[in-house]
């Protein structure tokens, strides 16, 4: 990743989410039953969800299956577009590009964010 | 043929490498403990290097390298996670895209780079990260069928599952997802009573016996709202993390009094009531998960991971329940342990592999004595080549009486003999011991040789055949991982008054409670490690000599380490660590050293530079 790369990938960043993703969570408060964290009654029983795949079966090793930046592209398409949203998979050419860009080299000792390790 | 499985886990925290061969782990460790930075997050090259010498294999034989984590899912939901907390969490977002989109989507790279192949599969494979953590609860277990929970901060999506294994599969039934997450609300109180997140976890587990619970109606009215079936939701208008980089916000701050406590600052009586309050939190939903979890499987005995799982109060909680007859947690319960369970799952899943037979119904983590050992020509050439004075007993007995002598002199040993452990704990290979019975020997240890917090309780190793001499323990816990009260008649009834206020933790430390005041922990519980003469005999031998010795069945063990180090993995680590604290000898497999006769290290406290404090 070179200093040029690196300054490129801030401005994707910064469009990718004041223009792209902060507009479509405002839309997606509009649609209660897609929101994405929105929080649950406390008249439920319970809070478990039922996991969709409960089996661990040889197929979930391969369901990350990109190689290249334009089958991670597809991939993350693909992802959003299954769960039913096709606004994000719309963006997922910017996050395939953001994360050419970031892409480390050989010689490069990955970044990896002090606090970001918690959780991400 | 053999099937032989590299499993990986790398950039949440405590990144680590495991290689299992036919089922058989074969060597596991942290890439810590070779970068000498703790909970290092990197790739674990050197993790990965020692486990393939270990399984002496050339990386091309691997028939699978697999990863714990499916990026793309994390991915998922770092995007919603940052459009639910809007634009305030723009710098949590641009700190996620590089960590993510530009160090985690490419983890193949690093593969590649490292070892020059994907193994046999020719791609490198994928386990779900909770998956994993069942994996490495349930294969390494003494059993063919047992309920599954795991709990920590986050995966993919998932923190909390409940489910089964059963002879080869593993089901996850029932799933909580971020942001409710009782691993990530342990960390927010972890960082408000001004510990790291992420290693402070353990320090406020430690510190909640000084206090009492007067906030657990609060978390529990406006916090958490937690189920019969352990289920819970979490109140995120409380909660940081979701929008910003911290666990807390000005609500949190405001519900408990002020702003969070400063590190190093110090601990009053609300962070040690904050601390007894969360745990009577986590401990209500661990045991209402299990009750839910034994009756949703029928199942008798039960296995747990997941940062959570580390907490061996709770667990030692849940074993006094008896909600289940059995229970096993993995010892390297946190992510370390995630490297170890995409190996298991994929061998077992994956290639299909039945799992190997099970010798006398013991599980199959060898002890968690799964990393690197050095022998007596490696030591010797060490000690040699730097000019260290030292003293070699071949005899395992004279040498085992020679330590159980200078145990009952009052001398502090750090002690190094046989593969490291693979965890956070120090299980007898790579530990610090030292004689229960003296009073001043937790002050000693926290203050002149760890250097960490004053509060910090020691752990005690026990001869398995007399745990119930001390301990309200009648089965093993050769991983530490439970804690049990110390035996009625060993203590001595303190006034909880006597202790003047103002001097904090201190004056309460000072008070003695038993006969071995060094490992009772102010409520009179310990962390016990029990030591069995088939699964560590060096150890045992020890411990044993000190016994025929004092009639003390009973040694403290903490880390080889000081606050803020990794334990240590070399000779040379051990040695420096030695020079450079209050340790009177060093025991490196057959070589005694003392340290009156060791050349003096270059006087220079400014090692203490080298770890960022923890």
């Amino acid at each position: 990743m070179s200093p040029t790369d690196d300054s490129i990938a801030d401005d994707l960043i910064k469009h990718v989410f004041f223009d792209g993703l902060m507009p479509l969570a405002a839309k997606l408060r509009l649609d209660v039953a897609r929101t994405p964290l929105i929080e649950d009654s406390k008249e439920q029983d319970t809070y478990f969800q039922r996991k969709a795949n409960q089996s661990a079966s040889p197929e979930d090793f391969e369901a990350v299956t990109y190689q290249s930046v334009e089958e991670l592209k597809q991939q993350l398409r693909d992802l959003w577009e299954k769960q039913g949203f096709s606004e994000l998979a719309e963006l997922a050419p910017t996050f395939a590009r953001i994360a050419e860009l970031l892409r480390p080299t050989e010689k490069q000792d990955e970044e990896v964010s002090p606090f970001l390790y918690v959780m991400f | 043929m053999s099937t032989i499985v590299l499993g990986i886990s790398a950039f949440y925290h405590d990144s680590a490498a495991a290689i299992v061969r036919d089922g058989e782990i074969v060597a596991c460790a942290q890439e810590e403990r070779f970068s000498r930075k703790k909970h290092d997050p990197r790739f674990p090259h050197s993790a990965i290097n020692y486990c393939l010498e270990e399984a002496y294999i050339e990386p091309a034989e691997l028939d699978a390298v697999v990863f714990y984590d499916n990026p793309l899912l994390t991915w998922d939901r770092v995007v919603k996670s940052c459009m639910a907390g809007g634009e305030n969490s723009f710098e949590q977002f641009g700190k996620a895209c590089r960590s993510v989109l530009g160090v985690k989507m490419w983890v193949q790279d690093k593969v590649r780079q490292t070892i020059g192949s994907l193994g046999k599969a020719g791609r490198l494979l994928f386990a779900e990260h909770h998956k994993a953590h069942a994996a490495s609860a349930f294969y390494p277990s003494p059993f063919q069928r047992a309920a599954v929970v795991t709990l920590d901060g986050v995966g993919e999506w998932e923190t909390t599952t409940l489910g089964m294994g059963a002879d080869n599969g593993i089901e996850i039934y029932k799933v909580i997802n971020y942001p409710h997450s009782i691993g990530l609300l342990y960390s927010a109180f972890t960082q408000y009573c001004g510990f790291k997140v992420n290693s402070g976890e353990y320090k406020l587990m430690g510190l909640a016996p000084y206090g009492e619970p007067t906030y657990y109606t609060t978390i529990r009215d406006e916090l958490i709202d937690i189920k019969d079936d352990g289920s819970y939701r979490l109140n995120t208008a409380y909660l940081g993390y979701l929008d910003s980089l911290s666990m807390t916000n000005d609500n949190f701050h405001r519900l408990f009094g002020g702003k969070p406590r400063q590190p190093e600052s110090r601990i009053t009586r609300r962070e040690m009531d904050l601390a007894a309050s969360i745990q009577k939190v986590v401990e209500e939903v661990v045991l209402r998960l299990a009750s839910h979890a034994r009756k949703e499987t029928g199942c008798s005995s039960l296995v747990m991971a997941g940062g959570v799982a580390l907490n061996c109060v709770a667990n030692g909680e849940l074993l006094s329940k008896k909600i289940f007859e059995e229970i096993w947690i993995q010892p390297a319960s946190g992510d370390a342990g995630g490297a170890l369970g995409a190996a298991l799952l994929a061998t077992h899943v994956y290639f299909g592999l039945h799992r190997p037979a099970n010798d006398g119904n013991r599980d199959r983590q060898k002890g968690s004595y799964l990393g690197p050992a050095y022998g007596s020509a490696e030591v010797e050439a060490f000690l040699q080549s730097r000019g260290y004075p030292y003293e070699r007993i071949t005899d395992p007995d004279n040498r085992a009486r020679v330590i159980a002598e200078a145990l009952a002199e009052g001398k502090v040993i750090g002690y190094f003999q046989g593969r490291m452990e693979f965890g956070p704990r120090a299980l007898g290979s790579r530990s610090i011991i030292g004689d229960p019975r003296h009073p001043d020997m937790l002050s000693r240890v926290n203050m002149k040789i760890k250097f960490r917090e004053p509060f910090r309780p020691l752990a005690p190793s026990v001869l398995l055949e007399h745990v119930s001499d001390y301990f309200e323990l009648e089965i093993e816990s050769p991983y530490m991982l439970l804690t049990a009260p110390v035996r009625e008649e060993r203590r001595i009834p303190v006034d909880p008054h006597a202790a003047p206020e103002a001097e904090g933790v201190h004056g309460i430390i000072r008070q003695i409670r038993s006969d071995i005041p060094a490992v009772t922990h102010v409520d009179y519980s310990a962390r016990v490690h029990t030591v069995h003469d088939r699964q560590a005999p060096e150890y045992h031998r020890v411990i044993e000599a000190f016994r025929s010795l004092t009639g003390c069945a009973v040694v403290v063990n903490t880390s080889f380490n000081v606050r803020s180090e990794p334990i240590v993995c070399s000779p040379r680590d051990a040695y420096t660590c030695f020079m450079r604290t209050g340790i009177d000898m060093l025991v490196l497999e057959d070589f005694l050293l003392r340290r009156e006769e060791q050349p003096p290290l270059p006087a220079s406290d400014e090692w203490r530079n080298d770890y960022e404090p923890d």
